[in-house]
């Protein structure tokens, strides 16, 4: 009303136009076409049979939040698992398996024959570098074993680093030596003679046989040659041959 | 075969981001781009609805062939007049249907009726397809405006008439988007400001400004067709 006295000659405008506006819209009878209906009614059905078949799964079905979660927690514990597994392995070791400290020799490069004898020169762990272990696979090999191990799976699987140098060691006539960086380049290394008992051999972790041991107690000594890493550390040992002490104390050392 | 004509559609205010943002000339679209839908909008449902909508949850098939039967003429209907093509309305319809198949907990008794909630879905999907680019669509002059067939003696008066409403239409088709869904809901498809309110989500002065505007130009339209013609 108020419209209508403000803007007379709109309003009759205005009017006429929304008759004519309704006027279309009824005079529109498009419709769907009943194929639709006949579509929507089978897909109906089969929803209806899927709910029906799968009521429990519905009414458990996984919420995608609690999935994600389930996810990551699985992640995060593989995640762990791994890094656990890679520490042990290639961690740091500061004790042999026996609880005994690892035997470390430094020599220094150059000197000739140099005795070392049990806590002479070598370091307790504790106060050595710290040492990466080697692989246990590779640890435990003698040289047969190695070498065996290198004929049966040469060409076949891929060596790791680790393992081809203490392979070089041994075609050389070396003795790897546990508790040493086998991941060291061999080219770096030096070859140092030196003179060693049994016991300082014990300590390398290279055991004598019982005839040695024997020979051992009566206070022999052994030309030998140790191998020292880049990290200054004994990486392989050579023996040449047995020397009492006697003949040591004849060469005035 | 009617002709047909090709149009834009106009950005759809208040729910699509378009570039060019509200239009400079109609102040109230900014407001009703974030204007939250008033709680006193929401209609009552028709009396049966409720008891529809909880026989469809329990999975009654006659249930959902009712609400179909009820509503799907509309629907369409509205598809079409906001320029949809034959095949994307029918398309529209179906989708519509299914999503309340699907989820019929969507529509809330308590917050308005079926066919607003319907609506509501079925323009948002059409705004969907704006969105994925079909901004160009064809659209069809309504070449079967029903009526009563004409009498001998009105023949020419009814042609007349006709012809008056296919121009409308196709001035309603040049229309920007936000002013054509409130004439085609208010107008054409008759409902009530505060329930095309809710279907586009915005206030109810907004849609009567909106509609005003609307008339506006569609009587500049309808005026500047009839000077071309006498010229």
């Amino acid at each position: 009303m108020k419209f209508e006295k403000r803007f007379p000659s709109e309003h009759g405008e205005e009017t006429g136009l929304a008759g004519a506006l309704s006027e279309l819209g009824r005079r529109d009878q498009r419709s769907t076409p009943e194929q639709v209906h006949l579509r929507l009614l089978d897909e109906f059905r089969e929803m209806q049979e899927a709910r029906q078949g799968s009521t429990v799964f519905h009414a458990r079905r996984w919420n995608p939040r609690w999935a994600g979660v389930a996810a990551a927690l699985l992640l995060c514990g593989v995640a762990g698992w791994l890094l656990f597994h890679s520490q042990s392995n290639t961690g740091v070791r500061t004790a042999s398996a026996d609880g005994q400290s690892i035997p470390a020799v430094q020599v220094a490069a150059g000197s000739e024959h140099m005795p070392i004898g049990e806590g002479h020169t070598a370091r307790t762990a504790q106060t050595a570098k710290p040492l990466i272990a080697a692989r246990p696979a590779a640890r435990n090999l003698t040289g047969h074993r190695l070498q065996k191990l290198a004929k049966t799976h040469r060409g076949h699987v891929t060596v790791p680093a680790a393992l081809r140098n203490s392979l070089a060691l041994v075609r050389k006539g070396w003795i790897p030596l546990p508790y040493s960086n086998p991941m060291l380049p061999l080219k770096d290394a030096a070859v140092v003679p030196v003179q060693l008992s049994a016991t300082a051999l014990g300590a390398l972790g290279v055991h004598l046989s019982p005839g040695m041991t024997a020979a051992s107690q009566r206070g022999a000594v052994y030309n030998a040659e140790l191998l020292i890493g880049a990290d200054n550390f004994a990486r392989a040992i050579h023996f040449d041959s047995p020397k009492s002490d006697s003949h040591t104390q004849e060469q005035g050392l | 075969m009617p002709p047909t004509l090709v149009f834009k559609l106009a950005s759809p205010s208040g729910c699509v981001p378009d570039s060019a943002g509200p239009r400079a000339d109609d102040p109230q679209a900014e407001a009703s781009h974030s204007a939250p839908v008033d709680s006193s909008l929401a209609q009552a449902p028709a009396p049966g609805e409720v008891e529809l909508a909880t026989r469809l949850r329990q999975g009654e098939e006659a249930a959902f062939t009712e609400i179909y039967r009820a509503h799907h003429a509309p629907l369409y209907r509205f598809a079409l007049q906001m320029g949809a093509p034959n095949g994307l309305a029918e398309e529209l319809v179906h989708d519509v249907f299914v999503e309340l198949m699907r989820s019929p907990q969507g529509f809330r008794p308590g917050r308005g009726s079926l066919r607003s909630y319907l609506f509501g879905v079925a323009r948002h999907r059409l705004v969907d397809q704006w969105r994925r680019g079909r901004r160009e669509v064809s659209w069809e002059e309504p070449g079967t405006l029903a009526g009563e067939p004409p009498s001998p003696d009105n023949v020419s008066e009814e042609l007349s008439r006709r012809q008056e409403l296919a121009q409308l239409s196709r001035a309603l088709a040049a229309l920007p988007w936000e002013y054509r869904e409130v004439v085609v809901l208010c107008d054409l498809q008759e409902m009530p400001y505060q329930e095309a309110a809710r279907i586009l989500r915005c206030r109810t002065g907004t849609i009567a400004s909106r509609r005003h505007r609307a008339h506006k130009l569609l009587q500049e339209r309808l005026q500047r067709n009839r000077r071309g013609k006498e010229s």
